[in-house]
């Protein structure tokens, strides 16, 4: 009688403490996913930062009556991950507005979307401004 | 003092808390490994990416705020010659040209003729990928009896990549490394370069990781 009692308890200690086991193993994998999304939106972040600095130089380097309005237009950011190759899309636009006779207001728009590009991907966004004068 | 029963029973339950004990911390030794590799690989996956992302960017920001101040008279390139696999150069690729810029060591600081109010030149300014070494390099050679004005529309005898490679530091200096591609696309009338690079880097001896990035650089001294 003894004995058994002592298996049944032995049995539950063990179930407990591979659902304990099971909960700690899941936490520790569920922060994998965030890391990744993490570290695909940090890429992108940089990508877009690049994209949005050169957009800027090339505008800066273009001269002043050549400092005109881009619309929407497409640029994609080719890599490989491990042989695994990975295609962001960024859309950017140059929008410019003359403060006064000498001087322009340029405003760079790079924007990507986030995970699938179905309705459930987010849209991000960055913007850069600076002005270009004319002397 | 015990019966031999329950001690024989005692020993029983001893060996499955030991075989239990055992097996539980085998699986936690065994999941905690698992996700240790997991986690390594993840962190040099990101790690190598950002380090080649940097790399890229790094030479292009450079490559576009030396180029954009070029004319296009001093200037020369070529997209080498590829050669074997992986890829490999057996001839550099490279761009050289007349900059306003005075030498590294002497500031970022341009001068404008007092006459004319054009720019004065100052050097040759070459960039280059190195075939042995991957490397991206900037090189220089100042312009004998700089700074002059004769870069526009005169061009000015180019000096040869041998010699920009034989630079010694910091006249010579390396902007990135792990550089397998390095590619210009001339615009309409010379007045803008598309540059395309890809940077790889190796994760281990059968994993890579790319990244491949372009720009347009506008010449603005036209």
């Amino acid at each position: 009688m003894k004995a058994t009692r002592r298996g049944a308890s032995l049995l539950l200690e063990s179930v407990f403490g591979f659902g304990l086991l099971s909960v700690v193993v899941l936490l520790c994998l569920g922060v994998f996913p965030a890391f990744s999304q993490s570290a695909s939106l940090t890429r992108n972040m940089a990508g877009a930062d690049f994209l949005a600095c050169q957009l800027l130089e090339q505008q800066r380097a273009a001269g002043y009556d050549r400092v005109v309005n881009r619309p929407d237009t497409s640029y994609t950011l080719q890599s490989t991950i491990n042989g695994n190759q990975v295609v962001q899309q960024f859309t950017y636009r140059v929008d410019t507005q003359a403060v006064n006779p000498q001087c322009k207001a340029v405003k760079v728009t790079v924007s990507w979307i986030v995970g699938d590009r179905t309705a459930a991907g987010r849209q991000r966004q960055l913007q850069m401004s600076t002005y270009v004068g004319s002397f | 003092m015990s019966a031999p029963s329950e001690r024989s029973g005692r020993r029983g339950a001893l060996l499955l808390d030991a075989l239990i004990g055992g097996t539980l911390l085998l699986l936690l030794l065994g999941s905690c490994g698992a996700v240790c590799t997991a986690g390594l690989r993840w962190f040099r996956q990101s790690q190598a990416y950002a380090d080649a992302q940097q790399e890229c960017m790094k030479a292009l920001n450079r490559l576009s705020r030396d180029l954009s101040n070029a004319t296009k008279e001093s200037l020369s390139w070529s997209n080498g010659t590829l050669a074997g696999t992986p890829l490999a150069y057996s001839s550099a690729p490279y761009i050289w040209f007349v900059s306003p810029q005075p030498p590294v060591s002497e500031g970022d600081k341009v001068q404008f003729s007092g006459s004319t109010g054009h720019l004065l030149w100052q050097k040759w300014m070459s960039f280059y990928v190195d075939p042995a070494s991957n490397e991206f390099c900037a090189s220089e050679l100042p312009l004998t009896g700089r700074p002059v004005a004769v870069c526009n529309p005169a061009p000015l005898p180019a000096p040869s990549l041998a010699l920009f490679m034989a630079r010694p530091s910091p006249a010579r200096r390396v902007w990135a490394r792990w550089v397998k591609r390095l590619e210009f696309t001339p615009g309409l009338n010379g007045d803008s370069y598309a540059v395309k690079m890809e940077v790889e880097q190796a994760i281990d001896s059968t994993h890579s990781t790319k990244i491949a990035l372009g720009t347009q650089i506008t010449l603005g001294n036209l």
